[in-house]
């Protein structure tokens, strides 16, 4: 009777002493905003524009676009003026939420259903999805979770490619410091790159229909 | 942030690993000769750009989704003895088993291999060239490679490839016309890869930097593919910290070079 007292005792001593591991909390915060943002992109009764506008403002909510803006640049968020940041932190979110907005359009309306996640700390948790398109084709879709004094935020996507985790900021940092490396580091040439790729990816944009 | 990253281009198109034990999911592909690759890489999408692209789409203009099936089906059901050789040299008689099985149910039931009935009946298509099997024997990617009209590669695959085609029993097969049907499912090989990846290339070319996206995506696919398509293990623990872009010291930026 001792020893099942003590186990139980070390049992709750030992649960009490974990980190706040927040795997239900990361859980629902993905389930929730990303739910709401595809919902966004299909909301009946709004103009384009309107929809647009409600999309922008879940996704600052949801995402943390400065963090990914600086992670992306990696090395040159250090070397950048204070001048320099902010006409790259104002290039970049325009660039990403006509990027997200012109591929989540593919899952608009569509259901984003969690099926697990990791916590690889206290403050960094990877959660699992899944979203079926319109077309029947099931996509995984991972979403990496900061919680920073308890809010909590998105800094990356993951897509699994048969087995491989297409990490988005990876890949894009990848890209963004090969464009900086070949031009000595010059914000002008990076910035003059995201404004041609906004450019052409507005000129794509679907026919919009005022519903 | 190109969710081109969505499926399509992901899957599709896009990233290779070297001999210094790189992690590509993470950082960097061991790419020594990139002046040259990029050369290469350009004068392949001047190709592409002026025959293969034109090609595929005029191939897509005028057959059905039937048709480029039964045509995909037939090609690659010429390839399964290279399969076979591959999983028996890395020791897997279950995938060879299932090989053998889908070459012939799909030779006999499926008409030369036109039609898929195998996948109906469930047997499992394993995909396995000499490259993987050289991956999975602990060989090395090697330098980071673009071969003329070939595309990606590293030093691995390359040296594998010829291996692939000497497995081959269609290359050494004698009958009436066998010069012009290895040409003729050549060519039609090319198409049909190309056409299957209009929609990825697209997504490749909108890339930032689409070398790149390219090299990384060739790299990461062969490492999956190598692992028959398992995640790796703890596939988490090698992520960056963006605490560490935010608020780290120079040091941690310095390490993080392209």
């Amino acid at each position: 009777m001792i020893s099942r007292k003590w186990i139980l005792s070390a049992s709750l001593l030992a649960m009490t002493a974990m980190p706040a591991f927040a795997d239900a909390n990361t859980e629902e915060y993905v389930r929730t905003n990303a739910n709401d943002v595809l919902a966004s992109l299909n909301a009946p009764g709004l103009t384009a524009e309107e929809r647009r506008e409600q999309f922008q403002t879940y996704m600052d909510e949801f995402t943390n676009l400065d963090a990914v803006a600086k992670f992306v640049i990696g090395k040159y968020s250090k070397r950048f003026t204070p001048e320099e940041m902010d006409l790259y932190l104002t290039t970049f979110r325009n660039y990403a939420l006509v990027v997200y907005e012109f591929y989540f359009n593919e899952y608009r309306g569509r259901d984003v259903k969690v099926v697990g996640s990791t916590d690889r700390n206290a403050r960094d948790s990877i959660v699992d999805t899944e979203i079926v398109r319109a077309d029947g084709q099931e996509l995984e879709v991972r979403w990496r979770v900061l919680n920073r004094g308890g809010k909590y935020q998105v800094v990356d996507v993951a897509l699994n490619a048969e087995g491989n985790l297409i990490w988005l900021a990876i890949e894009q940092q990848a890209q963004f410091l090969s464009i900086l490396d070949k031009s000595n580091g010059s914000v002008d040439a990076l910035i003059a790159k995201i404004d041609s790729m906004t450019e052409e990816l507005i000129a794509e944009r679907p026919e919009e229909e005022a519903s | 942030m190109r969710l081109g990253f969505v499926l399509t281009g992901s899957i599709l198109a896009l990233s290779a690993c070297a001999t210094s034990g790189e992690e590509p999911t993470t950082s960097s592909v061991y790419d020594p000769f990139e002046d040259w690759n990029r050369g290469v890489y350009a004068f392949n999408d001047g190709v592409d750009r002026a025959v293969l692209e034109p090609t595929a789409k005029g191939y897509r203009a005028v057959t059905n989704e039937p048709i480029r099936q039964g045509v995909s089906n037939f090609l690659a059901n010429l390839g399964q003895p290279v399969v076979f050789a591959n999983t028996v040299l890395q020791g897997k008689p279950g995938a060879a088993l299932d090989t053998v099985a889908r070459f012939t149910v799909n030779t006999t039931l499926g008409i030369g291999g036109v039609f898929d009935p195998a996948s109906a009946l469930e047997v499992p298509r394993h995909r396995e060239d000499f490259g993987q099997t050289l991956g999975v024997w602990g060989v090395p990617n090697g330098p980071y490679l673009v071969l003329p009209f070939l595309g990606s590669s590293n030093l691995r695959d390359a040296v594998a490839y010829p291996v692939d085609i000497a497995l081959n029993p269609i290359n050494y097969a004698q009958f009436e016309g066998d010069t012009e049907f290895r040409v003729g499912t050549g060519v039609m090989g090319v198409i049909t890869a190309r056409e299957n990846l209009i929609e990825a290339i697209d997504v490749l070319r909108d890339q930032p930097e689409p070398y790149v996206a390219l090299r990384r995506n060739y790299t990461q696919q062969r490492e999956a593919a190598i692992r028959d398509g398992r995640e790796q293990e703890d596939p988490f623990k090698d992520l960056p910290e963006f605490d560490d872009y935010d608020f780290g010291d120079e040091e941690e930026f310095e390490s993080q070079e392209e």
